[in-house]
């Protein structure tokens, strides 16, 4: 019974008082202190993420990249030799461009046509008629390729145009083929060149754009790649709150209420899901951009590639290697929270 | 009369495996007092180890009640079981159960920090409990770079961080050699003379009934026999030959 004349607290009233909920910072702390020392084992997880975040971010950059190659609204694709120089060596050059085009190519001059140029949209005639082009320029890279070098670079008219966006994609190996071939005897200077061109911003919803930037097999594997890392982690919270029954039976016993032990796995798996996406995003922009260099050469990528459309991709990235990780945690998340206490109590194992 | 801490009436507890039920506990009346030493002992699949569950709040009888400090354990929500595991019961296992990834100090803490101390405060209090265990040397080592029988002393600090009216010991030198077994049991007398903090065992360590104020011996879910330590002096040599 309380003394008369003390000041009796509610829980020493009830008894029984109710425990208190911890702050986030508390949790914090410990989420990253078990992380340290289960570094290398971390480490394999976020390696399965960083693999496919890397996947997803240059499928992406690639897209973006393209996208930002191509022209709006001519859509129009042409390999550009140093025409003035080539014209002094006896090439002819009236041959290869269209008049207004075979001028030096200034960005003043770029930036006119594409003001001239304001065509509407692609009607579903145009698109049928992009992809009739697009066999055609398959053909006509194919027969490029067969061809002696020096006739390659004399007959710039037979060089395929390619209307769509998705058609420079399509062809990129054998442009690069074609490419590789002219460096090989000596065709240095072969860009590949895009004009006049403006990448469209992206004004649609953000999951459509990101799907609209892949084709069916990029989303295919896209998916696949994601599969594989919600799995990743999964399996590896799940093993995590498996090996540390004890140390969960424990907290629960020194009064963790399950909503702590929750937030703890939360915090862990999305540690992980974080640093992985992060370094899965640098790796994947990084060997995108190699990979676009060594097909378009680095002049024309980095005059043309619009980063704002990279760093669209990165957000886009990091938010879905957060929600991968933060959703693969929920179930081992739970499991570890409804551990009954008296787990700590076993012996074996 | 003193006051009872821990009180269970007719609790029995049956466990559901398939279609055979197994009586764990067939009934056991038990009342254990403030500031008492008690050992629980009995042979393996005697119900011991749930009976000691029972009193620490971690399990619920199927019939019965569990009263720990004249409160119905079965009547608790969530946030009073986590709430009387937190401040009314210290915890101390057989496999000492440190977190590996915190350092003794930071065990010790632990409960505290849940039961809503500062870290200030909580880190004093800490390193007053790890002095008062004899490892006030070693605040801010890792459980690896410890002893089994320093880590059960950091286990002992944890238990005590929020002054608990119980402490609960399962096998506490289960894991540990004879003179290490000894000095915890020592350890554990000495918080029950000074703190007054209730002791309960389980255990087979013969060692421990020296220390202890009661015995209680379970044998097939039921309290065999209770015994006090004043008879059990007279008795010694008889109690070695029980535990045959």
């Amino acid at each position: 019974m309380p003394e008369e004349g003390r000041i009796v607290d509610e829980t020493e009233m009830r008894k029984v008082g109710k425990q208190i909920k911890l702050p986030w910072s508390k949790a914090v702390e410990i989420a990253v202190k078990s992380m340290k020392i289960r570094f290398g084992r971390s480490l394999v997880t976020t390696a399965s993420i960083v693999l496919a975040i890397a996947f997803l971010m240059s499928i992406l950059t690639s897209t973006t990249l393209i996208t930002s190659l191509k022209t709006e609204p001519i859509r129009q694709v042409i390999l550009h030799r140093e025409i003035h120089e080539k014209a002094q060596q006896g090439f002819d050059v009236s041959l290869a461009f269209p008049e207004d085009l075979a001028l030096e190519p200034t960005r003043e001059r770029v930036q006119e046509l594409d003001k001239a140029v304001k065509a509407p949209k692609i009607s579903a005639l145009d698109k049928r008629l992009g992809q009739a082009e697009l066999a055609v320029a398959k053909l006509e890279l194919d027969v490029l390729l067969q061809s002696e070098p020096s006739r390659i670079a004399q007959d710039k008219a037979k060089w395929p145009i390619l209307r769509t966006k998705a058609d420079l994609v399509r062809v990129e190996g054998k442009w690069q083929l074609l490419w590789r071939k002219l460096q090989k005897e000596g065709y240095t200077d072969v860009e590949l060149e895009i004009r006049p061109g403006t990448p469209t911003p992206p004004r649609m919803g953000f999951v459509n754009m990101l799907l609209k930037q892949m084709d069916a097999r990029d989303r295919w594997l896209a998916l696949l790649a994601s599969l594989v890392c919600f799995v990743g982690i999964w399996n590896a919270m799940l093993m995590s709150v498996h090996e540390r029954f004890r140390e969960i039976g424990t907290m629960k016993c020194l009064g963790a209420l399950e909503s702590f032990i929750v937030k703890l796995y939360f915090l862990e798996s999305s540690f992980i899901g974080m640093a992985g996406t992060l370094m899965g995003i640098l790796i994947g922009f990084l060997l995108s951009m190699v990979r676009a260099v060594s097909a378009f050469g680095i002049g024309s990528v980095f005059e043309n590639y619009d980063f704002s459309g990279a760093l669209f991709s990165a957000i886009g990235t990091l938010l879905i290697g957060s929600l991968l990780s933060v959703g693969a945690a929920i179930f081992p998340a739970r499991s570890a929270a409804k551990m009954d206490p008296v787990v700590a109590m076993r012996v074996d194992e | 009369m003193e006051n009872s801490i821990v009180r269970t009436r007719d609790v029995k507890r049956v466990y559901k495996m398939g279609d055979t039920e197994v009586h764990a506990l067939r009934g056991i009346n038990l009342e254990i007092y403030t500031g008492e030493y008690i050992s629980i002992m009995g042979p393996s699949g005697s119900g011991k180890t749930t009976l000691f569950n029972m009193i620490g709040g971690l399990d619920k009888p199927t019939e019965g009640k569990v009263y720990i400090d004249e409160v119905d354990v079965a009547q608790l929500d969530a946030y009073e079981l986590a709430w009387l595991r937190c401040r009314k019961i210290g915890y101390i296992f057989q496999t000492f159960n440190i977190i590996p990834v915190m350092t003794a100090l930071e065990n010790v803490t632990l409960p505290m920090t849940f039961a809503g101390l500062t870290s200030d405060e909580a880190r004093e209090k800490g390193a007053m409990l790890l002095d008062k265990v004899g490892l006030g040397d070693r605040l801010n080592h890792k459980p690896f770079e410890l002893s089994g029988g320093q880590q059960q002393r950091v286990a002992i600090a944890r238990a005590m961080a929020n002054s608990p009216a119980v402490i609960l010991a399962d096998e506490p030198t289960g894991n540990l050699d004879l003179n290490t077994g000894s000095e915890i049991i020592d350890l554990l007398k000495e918080m029950n003379d000074t703190s007054k903090v209730t002791v309960i065992t389980a255990t087979h360590d013969m060692k421990m009934l020296s220390a202890s104020d009661r015995i209680v011996w379970i044998r097939d879910g039921r309290v065999d026999r209770i015994e006090k330590r004043s008879d059990l002096e007279i008795e010694e040599g008889k109690i070695g030959g029980v535990t045959e």
